[in-house]
Formats: structure tokens, C-alpha cells, sequence
């Protein structure tokens, strides 16, 4: 009994873990609407702050996780894989912390010409963390069908590539946008498609995990 | 009182059998720190007695058929014999069973006296030739039916682990009780018989607690070892080779017939890498437990005779 209830509330910690990565994600990419429709920066610190803080909840749960993972009856090698994949995970919110922060303290302004783009790869990036969300819920509930979610996560991040390559295309080439800009604009625009890439590199952990136990 | 010195040898041996295959039942789940080697210990000993208490009279009724009458001269000859041999096969690093040790040490007496028990005996051989086999068949089973299990009833890979723990737990303790029920006779079952006052069960506490000693003190370097020799093993695949040793071990004690845990452990290994068509069966280490299965008894058999023709003739 005692080693299900120390089970149940490492799983109880890592559901609130992806909920608040999830809501990192939701608030940026409120945020970055908002943002791109009226550049306010006031209102987008205000939300940067609740991304802040919900990546710092979502590092505070994986500290308590951490702990719990060294109690009896988890195996080593599972110990080592959970620790593994929540390091692969905290990149995310890490991701979209850097994301805001470059558009906050540089003050990019994004303009109309790649809005919709950008609020495309917006929403595909969403789609991305909330798949490879389901992927790591998978290995907590039934391992053997992760892999689904992960696949969804490979295809979102090869079509955020897409965009990412597309709109920086439209960027370089309107004699519009000042130089120094197009920089910036870029930068921002990759780190936002990171997002996606730290998303695979968890598929890929969590794909790992699951070939290992394969039988 | 107990006749010291012939008992002696049989409690070393029992002592060497409980230190060399305690680590076949709860190797890999010590050696992978996934049940500490205190717990492990201490469950492998309660079960090894318990095993010998309860079902050890069977291998020491074939011991008994196997043996005549001796003097007190001739048990310490056979007992110190078998207990050599084993220490010999040790210290050359090759894997050892004291099954055969006890069983080539009552046999070189018995072809120094005239009186080996033929029939028995190639019963005997035909259980040893059969343990490995029937353990990797047995393996093959199990792998089939827990990775279907496993396959298909939706689990976190946390509840995997509780599972994979608690039956590691109670398969090692079925394991040390198999161990205890099958392999007793070897170290006391010669004794069966030869003495009014000692009785079977007597003989059953005496030898389970000269294992059950063996598994409590010397067993960690050979846990350690374990699982490392033929091929490497995790949580299910030890799982599925110690339940598979275990099934066919227990099966030969209900038969009397005392066989190898280790023969036993090494066949499952074999039937999980079939399984899993592996390719990294280490095949030298393959044929050094062969080599380690011939020259064990026949050592212990050629000891006794000669100990017999120098102590006793």
C-alpha cells in the first residue's frame, strides 16, 4: 500500500507538471496575439509575468518530483527515465519563457505582412506541446500506446519547420521591413519554432521509454 | 549427539550451496538494486528452511536409495569429498553444483565398493541432462504468456515496476523455497538413515539452516555476479528465468530428485534469449558452465574413490 500511494502521488505531481506547462504554453500564446494585434508591452509584461510563474511552479513540481522519485519500489532505471525526460520537458517552458522574454525586452513589433503566419505557427506549437503532453500522460497510464501522441508531435514539428522557413522567407524578402529588424524578427520567430523542436526531443525520450520496456 | 566430523562436510557443503545459489533466485533483483540484499537474505533463508522442512524428504529418499550402510569413515570421506570438490570448482572460477559433488562422491564409494545404484543413478543423470532443458522450455512458456499480459493490460510504467517488484519478491521466495525443498538432500540427505537418533527432519532443519547460513554470509559477491555471465538481464527477463527455474527445480523436488539451481537458472536464460532472439548469448561463457558441469562430478567421483581407498580400505 505504501508504495501505490507513493506512486499515485508521483503521478498526481506530474499531471500538475503538464498542466502547468500547458498553461505556459496557452498564456504565451494568448500573449503573443494579443501582442501582434495591438503592441502593447504593459499588457504583455503582465502576461509574462504569468508565464514566469507558471514556469516556475512547473520547476517547483519537478523539484517535489525529483524527491519522490527515490523512494522504494520505482526501479533505477525508471528513476533514471523519469528524471530524464522531465530535464527533456522543462525545456519547454524554458522555450517559451525565452520566446516572450526576446519579444518583451527587444521590443519586436510583428508585422501585418507575417501576423497570420505567425499566429499560425502559434497555434501548430500549441497542438505540438499539447501531443507530446499526451505522450508523457501515456507513459503514466498505458506505455505501450505513447507512441501515438508522439507521432502527432513529429508531424507538428516538421509542419512548424514549415512555417518557420516560410515565414522567414517573407521576411527577408520585403524591402520593407529595416535590416536590423529582420534580425530580430527572425530570432523571434525561432525561437518560437524551438518550442516545437524541444517537443520532438521529448517524443523522442518518451518513445525511448517505451521501446525499453517492449516485450 | 551428532556425529561431527561426517556432518561437518555436509553442513560446508550446505553452507557453499546456500553462498553459490542463493544469488540464482534473487541475483538480478539484488545486482540491479531492485530489492536490497538484506530483504533479499533474509526471505531466501526463511524459504530455503521452510522448503526443506516441508518438502525436502523427497531428494533425500533417492539420496538414501543411493547409499548403503557406511561408517562413520566413509560419510566424512563422501561428505569432505563433495565439499572439495565444490571448493576446487570455486576457487577455478567455474560454476559448480553440489547435486552433482554429493552424487559423484557417492558414486566413486559406490564403484570402490561394488554396490552403485545403477538404475538410480541414470535416473539421476537423465534429471540433470533434463533440468536446463526443462527450465528453458518452461522459460519459453512463461515469456509468452507475462509479455502478453504485459502487452495488453494498460499500465503505467510505474505500476509496471510495483509489479515487476512484488513479483520478483515472491517469485525469489518461491525460488528459495524450491531451492531449499530440492537441494537439502544434498547436504544431509547422505546422512538418512544412518543414524537412529537423527531423523529425516532432523536432517531437513540441519541442512536448510547450514543454506539458509550460507545465503545470510557469502552470498553477495555471487548476487552481484549474476546475470552478467550469459546474457544481461533486466526486472522481466529475470522475472520470467528465476520463475522458470524455480516451476522446474520444485518440479524435481516433488520427483526426489536433487538438480542444479544454477543448471536450472542457465536453461531459463537460454529459453528467455530464444524468446527475444537475442544475439548476445555469450557463448564462452556457455561452454565453461559445460565444462563446470562435467568436471564437477567427475572430480568428486575420482576424490571419493580415492579417499575411500586411502581412509577407508
Amino acid at each position: 500500500m505504501f508504495f501505490i500511494s507513493k506512486k499515485s502521488k508521483i503521478e498526481d505531481h506530474l499531471a500538475q507538471y503538464r498542466k502547468e506547462l500547458l498553461l505556459c504554453m496557452n498564456l504565451f500564446r494568448q500573449a503573443m496575439a494579443q501582442y501582434i494585434k495591438d503592441t502593447d508591452h504593459d499588457v504583455f509584461k503582465a502576461k509574462f509575468r504569468q508565464i514566469h510563474k507558471a514556469e516556475s511552479k512547473a520547476d517547483d513540481i519537478r523539484g517535489e518530483i525529483e524527491v519522490l522519485m527515490y523512494s522504494k519500489g520505482i526501479f533505477p532505471e525508471s528513476r533514471g527515465d523519469v528524471m530524464i525526460l522531465l530535464e527533456f520537458m522543462d525545456k519547454v517552458p524554458n522555450q517559451i519563457e525565452a520566446a516572450a522574454r526576446l519579444a518583451i525586452n527587444q521590443f519586436v513589433t510583428v508585422p501585418d505582412i507575417i501576423a497570420n503566419s505567425v499566429a499560425e505557427l502559434l497555434y501548430v506549437g500549441q497542438r505540438c506541446v499539447e501531443a507530446m503532453l499526451d505522450g508523457s500522460a501515456a507513459l503514466f497510464d498505458n506505455y505501450t500506446a505513447a507512441v501515438v501522441p508522439v507521432g502527432k508531435v513529429d508531424e507538428l514539428e516538421s509542419q512548424a519547420d514549415h512555417i518557420q522557413d516560410h515565414i522567414i522567407e517573407i521576411i527577408f524578402s520585403n524591402p520593407d521591413i529595416k535590416d536590423f529588424d529582420k534580425i530580430m524578427l527572425r530570432d523571434l520567430i525561432n525561437y518560437i519554432a524551438n518550442i516545437t523542436d524541444r517537443c520532438e526531443n521529448v517524443g523522442d525520450r518518451i518513445r525511448v521509454i517505451a521501446a525499453k520496456r517492449s516485450v | 549427539m551428532l556425529p561431527l566430523l561426517p556432518f561437518s562436510g555436509g553442513a560446508f557443503l550446505g553452507f557453499v550451496l546456500g553462498a553459490n545459489d542463493a544469488g540464482n533466485v534473487f541475483g538480478t533483483a539484488v545486482a540491479t538494486r531492485i530489492v536490497s540484499f538484506r530483504t533479499a537474505t533474509i526471505l531466501a533463508s526463511i524459504a530455503i528452511i521452510v522448503g526443506a522442512f516441508l518438502q525436502g524428504s523427497h531428494g533425500m529418499a533417492t539420496l538414501k536409495s543411493l547409499t548403503q550402510s557406511y561408517s562413520m569413515t566413509t560419510l566424512t570421506v563422501i561428505t569432505m569429498t563433495a565439499a572439495f570438490a565444490v571448493s576446487v570448482m570455486t576457487f577455478l572460477h567455474l560454476p559448480v553444483s553440489a547435486s552433482q559433488a554429493i552424487i559423484g562422491s557417492i558414486t566413486g564409494v559406490g564403484l570402490a565398493t561394488g554396490t552403485v545404484n545403477y538404475y538410480l543413478l541414470e535416473k539421476v543423470i537423465i534429471c540433470w541432462l533434463a533440468t536446463p532443458v526443462a527450465a528453458m522450455v518452461i522459460a519459453c512458456v512463461v515469456y509468452f504468456i507475462l509479455s502478453a499480459a504485459m502487452r495488453y493490460i494498460p499500465m503505467s510504467i510505474l505500476a509496471r515496476d510495483n509489479f515487476l517488484w512484488s513479483s520478483l519478491i515472491i517469485v525469489g521466495v518461491y525460488g528459495s523455497y524450491a531451492l531449499g525443498a530440492n537441494n537439502v538432500a544434498n547436504a544431509t540427505g547422505i546422512f538418512s538413515g544412518q543414524f537412529e537418533s537423527v531423523s529425516d527432519t532432523h536432517l531437513a532443519l540441519i541442512g536448510g539452516g547450514a543454506i539458509a547460513a550460507g545465503v545470510l554470509t557469502y552470498s553477495k559477491r555471487v548476487m552481484m555476479m549474476v546475470g552478467s555471465g550469459i546474457m544481461p538481464l533486466d526486472a522481466f527477463t529475470s522475472l520470467v528465468a528465476v520463475l522458470a527455474m524455480s516451476i522446474t527445480v520444485h518440479i524435481f523436488a516433488m520427483l526426489g530428485v536433487p538438480v542444479s539451481t544454477s543448471q536450472g537458472i542457465i536453461g531459463a536464460i537460454i529459453g528467455v534469449g530464444i524468446m527475444q532472439q537475442s544475439n548476445s548469448i555469450h557463448l564462452r561463457s556457455l561452454s565453461t558452465i559445460v565444462v563446470g558441469w562435467i568436471m564437477t562430478p567427475v572430480l568428486a567421483l575420482i576424490l571419493s574413490a580415492a579417499g575411500f581407498a586411502i581412509f577407508v580400505k
